[in-house]
């Protein structure tokens, strides 16, 4: 589904990224995990464009993206913050239907009506016209999510969705995502939390200094002698 | 006591000179409400060119006029573009002179108003507009529906104070015959050979106008802070 080519990334002389080669198949929760700084989450934004990589391929379904139909893509390619970065000026239905009745994935009713379809799912059917200023954290990143599944996406990118969150809000939001990944959708993680990788993960994928280090299951990145991978978990635990 | 009331009804009620003063006031009010309005409209799109470009380097010759625009306009005295504007440009026109005085100073605060708006754009949070990108929104759409909004209600106070700074500049449109509010003192003093009443009185309407708006900035300020 997603393929990354020798993508680089630089900012200024900063080398952030380089050669990353990566393989996203449909079905497939790729975790990104690696130190502070590594570029996990440049490499998140360079797969829709958010950062423009300076060399490399990116192929959505074996398209190449590109400046010119990386605006179709976003579409397919979700995403979600560690800041939610709901729309302040707008309350959560508004929030949740804007994408996709502008760019026309749904008239404003049917919209509507999958919003609330979906806000019911999530427990927040009371909360469709208040404002992000006045819902929790794991509330906002919850509507967050909503609002991605609303412009029907192929693949998710999530960079660190709880860990702006208080912890008894971190479950709200692990849950809703293994709902996801129970249906089947295709998700790539950059997270801390091990026991969720663990529940979650068909795939990690470990980054140091803009390199993918090692690439392999749960299992597999526990018994790796790799040091730099070694000392990242002996961290988090 | 009788003299000051024989200078205030020579200054305001004989000859119904008072009408000069409301004729200045209304003149005074539609400059100022025409320039902020067309203030605001070239300030939308001078900081719309110069955000596009600030991001993607789009748009070079555009966002180069812009630049060379507001540096002319902050640059040069309001009086000054009044008088190119009337004595250059409309020489040989026969035009109305409220309409000439709304769009000098409209020209004017349009450089002052696209500088706010650009800070109003940069006060909002990056996240919101790479929310919207992520979406799938244009750039277009996402200023329209997100960042605009956000900005504007942010600038709100600072587009205020502009009007209020734009009530007393227009005083200075007298020197090219409106008849503004200063200038209708000037001339009621002219026939009285008094100055100070009919100077006094529009100092106090100005005051006035500038305190009543000042106060509802802040009440609805404080309005929209609570919202
Ligand atoms: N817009 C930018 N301009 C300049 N440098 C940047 C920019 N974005 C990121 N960087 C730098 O790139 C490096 C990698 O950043 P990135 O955010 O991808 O790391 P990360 O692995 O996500 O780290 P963290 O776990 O702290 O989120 C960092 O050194 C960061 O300072
Ligand atoms: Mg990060």
């Amino acid at each position: 589904m997603l393929k990354i080519e020798k993508v680089n990334k630089n900012f200024g002389k900063l080398k952030i990224l380089k050669d990353i080669n990566l393989e996203v198949k449909k079905g497939d929760r790729v975790v990104i995990i690696g130190p502070s700084g590594s570029g996990k989450s440049t490499l998140l934004r360079c797969i829709n464009y958010l950062n423009k990589p300076d060399s490399g391929k990116i192929y959505f379904n074996d398209e190449i993206i590109n400046d010119k139909n990386i605006a179709i893509y976003r579409q397919k390619i979700g995403m979600v913050f560690q800041s939610f970065n709901l729309f302040n000026n707008l309350n959560v239905i508004e929030n949740i239907i804007l994408a996709p009745v502008k760019l026309g994935i749904y008239s404003f009713d049917e919209a509507k009506k999958k919003a609330i379809e979906y806000l019911k799912r999530i427990d927040l059917a009371d909360k469709v016209s208040v404002y992000p200023s006045s819902l929790s954290g794991g509330q906002k990143q919850r509507v967050a999510i909503v609002r991605t599944l609303m412009m029907k996406p192929e693949i998710i990118l999530f960079d660190e969705p709880t860990s702006a969150l208080d912890p008894e809000m971190v479950k709200e939001v692990q849950e809703l995502m293994i709902e996801l990944a129970n249906e089947g959708m295709t998700m790539v993680i950059v997270t801390h939390e091990v026991s969720f990788v663990k529940r979650v993960a068909t795939k990690i994928v470990f980054m140091d200094e803009g390199k993918i280090i090692l690439e392999g299951t749960y299992d597999e990145m526990i018994n790796s002698e790799n040091e730099s991978v070694k000392l990242f978990l002996s961290n988090i635990k | 006591m009788s003299r000051i009331y024989d200078e205030f009804y020579k200054s305001l009620i004989y000859d119904d000179r008072y009408l000069y003063i409301l004729e200045g006031l209304k003149n005074t009010l539609l400059i100022a409400i025409g320039a902020v309005i067309l203030g605001i409209l070239i300030g939308l799109i001078i900081s719309l060119v110069r955000d596009k470009y600030d991001r993607f380097k789009k748009l070079p010759v555009l966002n180069f006029i812009c630049r060379g625009y507001v540096t002319i306009i902050r640059g040069t005295p309001a009086l000054l573009q009044l008088m190119i504007i009337y004595y250059v440009i409309f020489k040989s026109v026969d035009v109305n002179l409220v309409l000439v005085g709304i769009l000098a100073f409209g020209i004017n605060s349009g450089a002052y108003v696209s500088e706010i708006m650009r800070a109003g754009i940069n006060s909002v949070d990056v996240g919101q507009m790479e929310a919207a990108t992520s979406l799938g929104l244009s750039y277009g759409k996402s200023m329209r529906y997100v960042i605009i909004p956000q900005a504007i209600k942010n600038i709100l106070p600072a587009l205020g104070n502009e009007f209020i700074t734009l009530i007393k500049e227009t005083s200075v449109a007298g020197y090219i015959g409106i008849m503004e509010l200063t200038k209708s003192s000037d001339i009621i003093a002219s026939r009285t050979y008094n100055y100070f009443f009919p100077l006094i009185i529009t100092a106090l309407i100005y005051l006035f106008i500038t305190s009543v708006l000042s106060k509802l900035l802040s009440i609805f300020e404080r309005k929209i802070s609570n919202a």
